[in-house]
């Protein structure tokens, strides 16, 4: 376990105005409480209104939501001794929660009775969606737009790729098999590669070097 | 239905440290003794659960049990194979038991049962080999899927 952590997944604090958080307080049950309390309640505040937007494209009875978001954090409580570091956070919570998606049968985007593209998606799903599985700057409404022009000069089967990772949650198994590729290995270095392309638009048009990859689910199998 | 708000947060940290205490007890527990020297889950179990009421009420809760289900586990009145997989696996996560040592345990528990004459009193439950290799499948399963909930980024 790190001692101060130093970031937290998008609210991760590489980027300015990000907050940190420290792990070893909120794992330590020996710690005094009311600095406890307040460690898990800035985190708390911080990550759930970002996890109900998040979730709310893909569970959207606002019952179903709470359930899941409910869970995301009872899962996160019991097993946050075994996070090593903070920046790892936000992405740990979107892989939990996806896979209570799988677990459900909820993967995906509807909209109208329609499986969503990443075309379909409003600036503000592609800033909620795709920047952080992107890109770790979830800041820049500039970015969006920025990524929205880098996603259109794709070659289809990396759009492709990407829906499936974005869109439907998958992880590089079941791509690999959907893209009929070796195997989850191809998938992700596939994945890297695209992602350090959409990276390098990213920086080249914004002049921003702080934007770093998202890593949300890189780990999935 | 009600809002997952900051209270109901709150409380839901309350019931994870009351487990995290039971995570305590079952490490410190575990580096003095094998796991081949306990007779079964139940007697893990009565080693690191809370004697209080209300504390058991919060680990059982958090890991979906109800508290008689925990409760009866642990004293042995209840067979681990007519229990969830879910709740049971996690619970073997949370003690840091290893995926075989953690069935080996359970299988404990589960074969006085199927020998009624060694449980006195126990909540009798009659099943086929069939439903019980199922219901192991199930419990691997059900370990992978809570494993798959720990980060590993290292």
């Amino acid at each position: 376990m790190t001692g101060k952590a130093d970031a937290a997944g998008s609210g991760g604090g590489r980027g300015p105005g990000r907050p940190s958080f420290d792990l070893a307080l909120l794992s330590n049950g020996d710690a005094p409480e009311l600095l406890r309390q307040a460690e898990w309640r800035r985190l708390f505040d911080h990550f759930n209104p970002r996890l109900e937007s998040y979730f709310a494209l893909r569970v959207p009875d606002r019952d179903g939501l709470d359930d899941l978001v409910a869970d995301v954090w009872r899962r996160i409580l019991l097993n946050i001794g075994r996070l090593t570091s903070a920046n790892a956070l936000w992405s740990w919570m979107i892989q939990i929660g996806v896979n209570l998606l799988r677990d459900s049968g909820r993967q995906g985007i509807r909209r109208g009775g329609r499986q969503v593209s990443l075309d379909d998606l409003t600036p503000v799903e592609l800033q909620e969606l795709v920047m952080p599985r992107v890109a770790d700057h979830t800041e820049s409404s500039g970015s969006v737009h920025l990524l929205r022009e880098a996603l259109a000069t794709l070659p289809g089967d990396d759009r492709e790729l990407l829906d499936l990772y974005v869109i439907d949650e998958l992880g590089h198994a079941e791509i690999a098999v959907r893209l009929n590729l070796p195997g989850p290995a191809t998938s992700r270095k596939r994945l890297q590669r695209l992602k350090s392309h959409l990276i390098r638009r990213l920086r080249g048009a914004s002049g921003e070097a702080h934007i770093h990859e998202g890593h949300a689910q890189e780990d999935g199998p | 239905m009600t809002r997952f708000d900051d209270r109901a947060f709150d409380a839901l940290r309350r019931d994870a440290d009351e487990v995290g205490r039971v995570r305590q007890r079952a490490a410190e527990l575990l580096k003095t003794h094998r796991v081949g020297a306990f007779d079964g889950l139940g007697d893990v179990l009565r080693r690191v659960l809370p004697d209080d009421t209300e504390a058991l009420t919060r680990v059982a809760r958090i890991l979906r049990f109800t508290k008689d289900q925990l409760d009866r586990l642990r004293w042995g009145d209840l067979d681990p194979a007519v229990l969830p997989c879910e709740p049971l696996a996690m619970l073997g996560q949370l003690l840091g038991l290893e995926l075989e040592s953690f069935l080996s345990l359970v299988t404990r528990d589960h074969r006085r049962f199927a020998e009624p004459g060694l449980q006195s009193g126990a909540r009798a439950v009659t099943r086929t080999d069939a439903s019980n290799r199922d219901h192991w499948q199930g419990l691997r399963h059900a370990w992978d899927r809570a494993a798959s909930d720990i980060p590993d980024e290292g």
